[in-house]
């Protein structure tokens, strides 16, 4: 799972998720790629879950690029625990994305494979997602 | 590249976010003119005709004459754009006058032709690195596009700058160093291993914790425990 080498604060607050991702909202490494539509939540699982997706599908046909990382911290209280006591233990790690961030991009097959691949990834997301590709003048 | 597009603007009184929010909302957009040392501009224009632009063969490198109500007409290029990140509509632009007898630098995409050995032959993944080479030239000698042919192209290989034919009129600004194109391969994924039922799955481990300012040591720490007990 993907996870900082060090940080400076073991917990995080919550934060707000307002505005849209202007920066990383277009391609730039492959030609085709996965946008959220959604601001939301990206768990470490999921991002590998939709990784493992999109390779075990296109198996050596493509090269693909991961454009979030997890960085955020996420607690949880034990099950039938009172309220209070502190903050719960660190439980795994999370991407904050935005609308419009681009999470994945993919190189080195048809734009008809690529789109197969990314919907199984976007299948791994419970947010809204779209697939994009080069060309055009947004760059998508 | 010249362009047979004609665009019509409107000098823009008022300036800010607010303003620029109005004008969208009647379904137009805020642009700036700027360049050739003559004054800034700011203007604007409807969006549809900048995106028909920006999705024309020549692209953003196309020139094209800009009709500013009260100022002679005048060759201009795209010089800036910004696209709205989920909707992908046209939210600015920067138009950057153009004088037809001196050469400016642009940068220009380039486009592959022919397949690969690496691809066909040896199983690789062609990997574009560089997709735009800064040129300088004439305005109306920007060409589309850089040709770069990669059918000559295998493992451990690499097209750079420097290889790249281009016309002599062109000059290229990019550092010639620069790997455009090469051929990659990915290693396959590995089946993961069966996990045994009742098996408990292993804890992520934590990131280490930077620490700051100065580090306490436990005998410190020992010492100073009975004193703040005292204090209560």
């Amino acid at each position: 799972m993907l996870m900082p080498k060090k940080v400076k604060y073991r917990k995080q607050q919550r934060g707000r998720m307002r505005g849209k991702a202007w920066r990383g909202s277009e391609l730039s490494y492959g030609d085709y790629g996965l946008k959220v539509l959604e601001p939301g939540w990206i768990t470490d699982r999921q991002i590998e879950a939709a990784r493992v997706a999109i390779t075990r599908f296109i198996k050596r046909g493509g090269k693909v690029w991961i454009r979030v990382f997890p960085d955020k911290p996420i607690t949880k209280k034990p099950a039938e625990t009172r309220m209070g006591k502190g903050k719960g233990a660190p439980e795994g790690w999370v991407a904050v994305v935005r609308p419009g961030k681009v999470l994945y991009e993919m190189e080195g097959i048809s734009k008809a494979e690529a789109m197969e691949a990314l919907t199984l990834a976007a299948h791994k997301f419970g947010l809204k997602t779209r697939f994009i590709s080069r060309g055009g003048a947004a760059g998508e | 590249m010249t362009a047979s597009f004609n665009v019509k603007a409107q000098i823009r009184s008022q300036r800010g976010t607010r303003a620029a929010r109005r004008l969208r909302r009647e379904g137009l957009i805020p642009a700036v003119l700027y360049g050739a040392s003559k004054e800034t501009l700011s203007l604007v224009v409807n969006p549809k005709e900048i995106t028909t632009i920006l999705n024309s063969p020549t692209g953003y490198n196309s020139i094209f004459t800009l009709e500013v109500e009260g100022h002679p007409k005048q060759n201009v290029l795209i010089k800036d754009w910004t696209f709205e990140p989920v909707r992908s509509t046209l939210l600015h632009a920067d138009f950057f006058r153009i004088a037809m007898d001196k050469p400016i630098d642009v940068k220009v995409p380039v486009r592959t032709v022919g397949e690969a050995k690496g691809v066909k032959l040896e199983g690789g993944i062609l990997e574009i690195v560089l997709r735009e080479i800064e040129i300088s030239c004439l305005p109306s000698d920007i060409p589309d596009h850089i040709p770069v042919d990669v059918s000559e192209l295998t493992f451990g290989k690499n097209i750079r700058v420097g290889d790249l034919q281009v016309d002599s009129r062109v000059k290229i600004i990019s550092d010639p160093g620069l790997t455009v194109a090469h051929i990659t391969t990915v290693k396959e994924e590995k089946v993961a291993e069966v996990v045994v039922e009742g098996a408990v799955p292993e804890a992520p481990a934590e990131p280490e914790v930077i620490k700051k300012g100065k580090t306490v040591e436990e005998g410190e720490e020992a010492e100073a425990a009975p004193e703040k007990a005292e204090k209560k």
